[in-house]
């Protein structure tokens, strides 16, 4: 797996252990899975924070209404009447996301640009492009 | 509904097209090409850091 993103590598380098000790960890632990870190650490992290192999893949930047749709802005007021804290976010709001499977052809076999923010494939067609 | 940047004109390859191939420097201090890369692989492009 091929993790790719737009931050600097120094960044991308402090990032991965603590995204390993605070997400990953966790999730497979609480789950009570073994081997909790096998697919990750085969995951290459990479750092293209000039964009570039992001925009060779046509992931370009969505509109405001998409990100700041009804549904978010919703769910942002609900977060404020609770009392949360509410981040001002520091990256930027409108990339899109992307999922993309290549085969062994080197051929695409998956190819998902996200809708909106959450819009990600299916894990069972993640693997089946693998397939 | 995407907002078109300037000067680029963006297409999402498609699935059967052969994959845009790059060179990217990885975390572990390789420098990663994906035309050499254990195939099939997956790609995912983050938007955010958690």
């Amino acid at each position: 797996m091929l993790v790719i993103s737009f931050a600097t590598l120094p960044r991308l380098q402090a990032w991965v252990p603590f995204f390993r000790a605070n997400f990953i960890e966790p999730f497979y632990q609480e789950r009570g899975l073994k081997r909790t870190t096998a697919l990750f650490d085969q995951t290459h992290f990479v750092a293209n924070p000039s964009l570039a192999v992001y925009r060779a893949y046509g992931l370009g930047r969505n509109s405001h209404l998409k990100v700041y749709g009804p549904d978010i802005l919703w769910q942002y007021a609900q977060w404020a009447l609770e009392g949360k804290p509410l981040k001002k976010p520091t990256e930027d709001p409108l990339q899109r996301g992307g999922n993309f499977v290549v085969g062994r052809d080197s051929r695409l076999t998956l190819s998902h640009l996200g809708r909106d923010q959450s819009d990600r494939p299916k894990i069972s067609e993640i693997l089946a492009g693998l397939h | 509904m995407e907002q078109k940047e300037p000067g680029l004109n963006l297409r999402v390859p498609r699935v059967g097209e052969v994959a845009p191939n790059f060179t990217l420097p990885a975390t572990d201090g390789s420098v990663v090409e994906l035309a050499t890369c254990s195939k099939p692989v997956a790609l995912i492009f983050l938007r955010h850091l958690a």
